[in-house]
């Protein structure tokens, strides 16, 4: 499957939906090329090692609003460009890390864990989170 | 036959249902989409947090609460998955048909149509054993989208609708994928207590298809 290399392309929101509530967490990215028309939704593929990797366009280009057909998933306010090594990860309802450095990301972790130490819970979901982000 | 979905936690009413907890506050009046066969993959095309497979108990147990089925994604028609000519509310309403012509559907591809065939069909990968019994229940501009987009999995997604009284009992549950970042004894702790083992945990920053391939 080929990498679209040469094509602008945005994390525009997150596969999940407002109900989710057990932080931190990764989310799977919600990926769209930016064109003339709107924004067009890509399907992609997750290589491992690590890399996201944009192979099928899905759609139409739509305003970023009109991307589903129902309003059922996060879209965040400002697109962020996408590296192909970039990690999404919520450390709350409207709180993301979006970082292609796995050492960036155990940093803001660590400091969330600081934020909220007294929740154990919140706690044992970072090590897994660290774990995850590193695997 | 077995089928599928991939969903988020803001699918409250389905996960309520998952969680074995039909008399929750949180269950609503709500429609919900299914397909059989598992979800499309290579690559996805819709991810989500969670997945769900579940046993052809399922399909059997709910054939009356099926509003319609349909072998082509009529949403992916809607949003311009495919190219077509037509005016594509038109060919929607061909696609569609209700839960009695689906569950004939499905019979008949069960009795005429070989194993490989139907884990073909489970990924959305059409055979012409599987086109043949489709010609016999869906007319030409249907058949002939399919077989125009036959490298698209939506053409094949065989969907299917249910209404809210649909019922969802831990044995028609045969996998739940939930990342590992989600405590299923909290979530799930029914289904965790009688099926532990149907509970399958992945990383979320590879989503499902890496849990399922593993």
């Amino acid at each position: 499957m080929p990498l679209a290399i040469s094509r602008e392309f945005y994390i525009v929101g997150a596969f999940e939906g407002p109900h989710i509530h057990y932080f931190p967490t990764h989310l799977q990215p919600i990926i769209a090329e930016r064109t003339p028309l709107g924004f067009r939704r890509w399907s992609y593929a997750i290589k491992n090692p690590y890399e996201i990797c944009p192979c099928i366009p899905v759609g139409l280009p739509r305003p970023l609003v009109g991307l589903f057909p129902v309003r059922s998933f996060l879209l965040f306010d400002t697109p962020i460009p996408l590296n192909t090594r970039s990690q999404l990860v919520a450390l709350g309802p409207n709180e993301f890390i979006i970082s292609s450095s796995r050492l960036s990301i155990i940093l803001w972790l660590t400091r969330s864990v600081l934020a909220r130490f007294r929740d154990s819970q919140y706690r044992k979901r970072a090590w897994t989170t660290i774990w995850n982000s590193i695997s | 036959m077995i089928c599928s979905k991939v969903l988020t936690l803001g699918k409250v009413d389905l996960i309520a249902r998952l969680a074995q907890q039909p008399s929750s506050p949180l269950c609503g009046d709500h429609t919900e989409y299914f397909n059989v066969g598992y979800p499309i993959g290579d690559p996805p095309r819709l991810r989500g947090s969670l997945m769900a497979i579940f046993s052809p108990d399922f399909l059997h147990m709910n054939s009356e609460s099926i509003i319609f089925g349909s072998p082509i994604d009529t949403g992916g028609i809607a949003f311009g998955f495919f190219e077509i000519d037509d005016d594509p509310e038109a060919i929607i309403e061909e696609c569609k048909c209700d839960g009695q012509k689906f569950m004939a559907l499905l019979s008949a591809l069960s009795v005429s149509v070989g194993p490989e065939a139907i884990q073909n069909l489970y990924r959305h990968h059409l055979s012409n054993e599987v086109l043949d019994v489709l010609k016999v229940f869906f007319s030409s501009a249907v058949i002939d989208l399919i077989c125009r987009n036959r490298a698209n999995p939506h053409s094949l997604l065989f969907e299917f609708s249910l209404d809210a009284s649909y019922a969802l009992a831990e044995d028609h549950i045969h996998k739940l994928f939930v990342p590992n970042t989600l405590d299923p004894r909290r979530i799930f702790p029914q289904l965790h207590l009688a099926a532990p083992h149907k509970i399958v945990s992945f990383n979320p920053k590879y989503g499902i298809e890496h849990a399922v391939s593993h």
